[in-house]
């Protein structure tokens, strides 16, 4: 009962979080992208992106869905590219091209306003069932990364945004470009964004330590909740220490992360 | 000091975390990984510095009993004194050989334990495994306890069962008045004459007090012996099967000791045990018990130490292995026996007084033939 509290609280406190970083890019969504004037396929996928969400949603809350079927059922528009690339192929029309053109980049700009909040409810749903502390870092991991991006995407545009192509398209764009540059840009320092960073990372910090822990009646909670802050308080001494020395996080954070895992990793192979 | 599955989760995990974090460059999560990892590094140091020896294992009854085919309940306390960071739980708990255990955890600190003796006998020794955790619950310690003041004491079922009231038959001799008619010189009732009593019974005094011309005799009570012994020859360890053999041999002990009670006599049990030979007298049920649980720790004699036995007892329990030496079945041939089989052992003599016993055979006829004699 104190396990399911625990990982209740802290899969709370991260999905808070994503969804707060969320809604920073969906408040530049609503000012930014003009949708008065959406084309026929547009808002096709646009409204049938938000009924499927609903649809899987509902039912998901009464059945366990297999994984594929969320995937086939967004991913319907991907399923039209090969009859659109035999049509391209035999008919040489560049209606079909500028069709499949609309459909990919509508469907990126619709699943990226739609699919995302879905992705966050699922991913906190699943931390409190029995989720792989490997799978948990690493969607975490991913879905921080995602309204990072979605929240910044918007950000630094200074003309508006036609329609959920022209969000496709500035998406594709801009993976383009953060993959060139090597990263993630940096968040914004705005006071929604930071709490929800915090609140990311004391969730995940508590959620790690002791989430996914069936918890001793004798062990007190405050001890590990010591030994957490204790880890924190000298890993943040040991970033103010080092990225004033290196700038580069491979020699500040990497490596050393690495060679306290191996450390560990080595000194507890005892009998 | 070792990784638990959490723990090489967890370290897979934040080195995982790391390199998606380096390689899209997300801070945050690197900062997280770095952070879990220390506070990795301190819950280590914490359990690495903690000591073992401090544990303290208390039961509350060290001394359980209980009647085969039924159960033993143990209540144990675990004593730490470091509880605040360090967590101990009871990984594995061992009964004594032949004994099976169930553990009902209703803390970790507090584990009740059942014990049901697959046979019976004296069982000793308490074998636990502890399981000390960090913090975080990513490493362990391990700590072996043995208590051998733990005793659980299985005794028979044939203790449980009803036997056959007997009363001495007239000619058994002894030390000890039977509480009925016999051979004895105590005076114990009148009765008439007739034609198989002795003349020298005629009471007389009586006869001649009497209106009528009816024949009376003074009638003796019956002697019965003071004690009774019954004698375990064993002379091999069998291994794997010493339990069941063992079990087999007190149900009979049990039987024959109930039966020999209902007589009125005491029973001593004698087997070798320490190098010598030990007898051990009961007069009631209870110390029957310990007299009984004490023949279950018995260990195999030499030959002097079986002759020895097989002298002073008048009933012996062995088994067929025993009766494969020549010499010794031909003594114990003379004597009432309670035989024990064995498998693929074949008895070179089997004498008439004996009765082969799996644990359902009457042996009040076994004890009247040692009183008559």
């Amino acid at each position: 009962m104190r396990t399911d509290i625990v990982k209740l609280l802290t899969s709370a406190a991260i999905g808070i979080a994503l969804f707060a970083i969320y809604f920073l890019f969906l408040n530049s969504f609503l000012n930014v992208v003009n949708l008065s004037n959406l084309s026929e396929t547009e808002s096709i996928i646009l409204c049938t992106q938000i009924i499927r969400v609903i649809i899987i949603f509902v039912v998901g809350l009464k059945y366990q869905i297999q994984p594929i079927i969320p995937i086939i059922v967004f991913s319907f528009e991907a399923l039209l590219i090969p009859p659109l690339l035999v049509l391209i192929v035999f008919t040489n029309a560049p209606f079909y091209a500028i069709f499949m053109g609309v459909i990919l980049t509508a469907w990126f700009g619709a699943t990226a306003v739609v699919l995302e909040p879905y992705a966050i409810y699922v991913f906190a749903r699943n931390l409190i069932r029995d989720a792989s502390i490997i799978g948990v870092l690493a969607i975490a991991s991913f879905e921080l990364i995602s309204v990072l991006f979605l929240s910044s995407l918007l950000s630094s545009v200074t003309q508006p945004v036609q329609g959920l192509t022209g969000l496709g398209t500035l998406i594709i764009t801009q993976i383009r470009g953060e993959v060139g540059s090597g990263g993630v840009p940096n968040p914004a320092q705005d006071l929604v964004t930071t709490t929800a960073l915090l609140l990311f990372f004391v969730g995940l910090l508590f959620y790690m330590a002791m989430g996914n822990y069936s918890l001793g009646s004798k062990l007190k909670v405050p001890g590990i909740i010591v030994v957490s802050l204790v880890g924190t308080i000298l890993a943040f001494l040991w970033i103010a220490f080092a990225a004033v020395r290196e700038p580069d996080i491979f020699v500040s954070l990497s490596a050393p992360a690495i060679i306290l895992t191996l450390i560990i990793w080595g000194s507890a192979r005892g009998k | 000091m070792k990784l638990t599955q959490r723990g090489r989760d967890y370290l897979k995990a934040v080195l995982f975390g790391t390199i998606i974090a380096s390689l899209l460059d997300v801070r945050l999560v690197l900062a997280l990984c770095l952070s879990l990892l220390v506070a990795a590094g301190i819950s280590e140091i914490i359990l690495a510095s903690s000591r073992t020896g401090d544990i303290e294992v208390q039961l509350q009854e060290p001394h359980l009993t209980c009647f085969k085919d039924g159960q033993a309940i143990e209540d144990v306390t675990i004593k730490y004194k470091r509880r605040r960071f360090v967590r101990v739980a009871v990984s594995s708990i061992r009964g004594p050989k032949g004994v099976d255990t169930i553990s009902h955890e209703t803390s970790s600190d507090s584990p009740t334990f059942t014990f049901r003796p697959r046979y019976s006998g004296r069982f000793q020794g308490l074998y636990a495994t502890f399981e000390f955790l960090d913090p975080l619950g990513l490493f362990r310690k391990t700590l072996q306890i043995t208590r051998e003041d733990f005793v659980i004491d299985c005794y028979p079922s044939s203790l449980l069962k009803q036997v056959r009231q007997m009363a001495p038959i007239t000619l058994a001799l002894g030390e000890r008045t039977g509480r009925a008619h016999g051979s004895g010189q105590e005076f114990y009732s009148i009765d008439e004459y007739n034609s198989s009593v002795e003349r020298k019974n005629i009471y007389w005094k009586k006869i001649a007090s009497l209106p009528d011309e009816r024949l009376l005799v003074k009638v003796r009570e019956a002697n019965i012996p003071q004690a009774m012994t019954i004698g375990l020859i064993k002379t091999f360890d069998r291994g794997e099967k010493e339990l069941s053999w063992m079990d087999l041999a007190c149900e009979g002990a049990a039987i024959l000791g109930t039966t020999i009670f209902s007589l009125g006599c005491d029973v001593i049990l004698a087997f070798s045990s320490a190098g010598r030979v030990t007898k051990l007298e009961a007069s009631d049920a209870l110390e029957f018990r310990e007299c009984l649980m004490q023949m279950s720790r018995a260990e195999t004699g030499t030959t002097e130490l079986n002759s020895e036995i097989l002298e002073e007892s008048e009933v012996c329990i062995t088994g067929f292995k025993e009766l494969e030496d020549g010499l010794l079945a031909v003594e114990i041939s003379r004597k009432s026996s309670l035989l024990i089989k064995d498998t693929n052992a074949y008895p070179d003599t089997v004498g008439p007084l004996a009765v082969v016993y799996t644990g359902d055979e009457d042996v009040s006829e076994l004890v009247n033939r040692v009183v008559r004699r």
